[in-house]
């Protein structure tokens, strides 16, 4: 009896093992199920509060830091514009690709690269700021950076036409 | 003439069998299976910037300006879902679809995302339009003399 009942045992073992190398050959007989993907991409929500004004243009640049102004770069269908939004507004220029009228006349400090530089202070203190070179003008800015100092930031910009 | 006869016949004969056997030649076929990894794609398109512009305490809801529009592009036939995400750095949030509802932590205002319903891809960009909702009544928060500029990087994210 033993013996049989050893031999039924051995025989469900070999029924088993054959189950499981069936198992094993439906698995990577079968092709595997396709795994759920995902795609996404990510979108800015802005909130323009109070006032604030949606600057123009698109793709805009990532704002260097500044304690009291940050700025931002806009490269438009015509041009490039730079927007500074600093504690007491929001003061800028805009330039185009195109050769303005009497480009001449505009009190942009000229550079010997054939640039012209605009200069903006902004005093922390009372949250004040003044425009050094203040004009709003048609011209493509070439370069521009933020300087930081102890009791103003400058932001200087470098545009031609 | 008999043995010429007899030696022709049996020459005949070589030949005719010769001849039997060469045109013995048979074919042989086997079958092959090719086997096709297809694997399902889909990408979000498009420069989705939704937008609110909101005037502390504001008695009208705001809806969503800017650009609503994006599209996906999914395998043909292949079914899928759109849904945002439930929060992120600059906000906080919770997603239940179609719907998510934020709130920008630095201004306090809270607005909604709405996502359209998908539909099953055809191979081709297909077109869809999020909308979004700022409630009426919020003081929001602003410390800037001018105004104040908020931004929220939200993800759309499409699983199929």
């Amino acid at each position: 009896m033993s013996s049989v009942t050893l031999q039924g045992k051995s025989a469900h073992r070999a029924v088993a093992t054959n189950a499981l190398a069936v198992l094993a050959a439906l698995l990577f007989a079968w092709p595997f199920p396709v795994q759920a993907g995902q795609s996404n991409g990510t979108f800015p929500v802005s909130i323009y509060l109070n006032g604030a004004t949606p600057p123009t243009g698109t793709a805009p640049a990532v704002a260097p830091a500044s304690v009291f102004c940050r700025s931002g770069t806009m490269v438009g269908a015509f041009g490039s514009s730079v927007t500074v939004v600093c504690a007491t507004g929001i003061t800028g220029v805009t330039g185009t690709s195109t050769t303005p009228t009497g480009a001449t006349n505009l009190p942009w400090t000229s550079m010997p690269d054939n640039t012209f530089r605009f200069m903006f202070s902004a005093y922390r203190d009372g949250e004040q700021y003044r425009a050094m070179d203040s004009n709003y003008g048609a011209g493509t800015v070439a370069s521009w950076r933020m300087i930081k100092l102890n009791d103003r930031d400058y932001l200087e910009m470098m545009l031609h036409w | 003439m008999k043995k010429a006869s007899v030696f022709t016949a049996a020459a005949a004969g070589l030949l005719f069998g010769l001849i039997s056997m060469s045109s013995q030649a048979g074919t042989a076929t086997g079958n092959f299976n090719v086997s096709i990894n297809f694997t399902s794609a889909c990408t979000v398109g498009g420069t989705l910037a939704p937008s609110f512009t909101y005037t502390s305490g504001q008695a009208a809801a705001a809806p969503a300006a800017g650009t609503l529009g994006y599209t996906v592009t999914c395998t043909n036939g292949v079914p899928y879902t759109m849904a945002l995400d439930a929060g992120g750095g600059t906000y906080t949030g919770a997603w239940a679809a179609p719907t998510g509802t934020y709130t920008n932590t630095a201004s306090t205002l809270i607005y909604t995302l709405t996502l359209p319903a998908a539909i099953a891809g055809t191979g081709a960009a297909q077109a869809y339009t999020l909308s979004g909702n700022m409630a009426g009544l919020q003081a929001g928060k602003c410390t800037t003399l001018g105004g104040c500029i908020f931004t929220d990087a939200h993800t759309l994210t499409v699983t199929f």
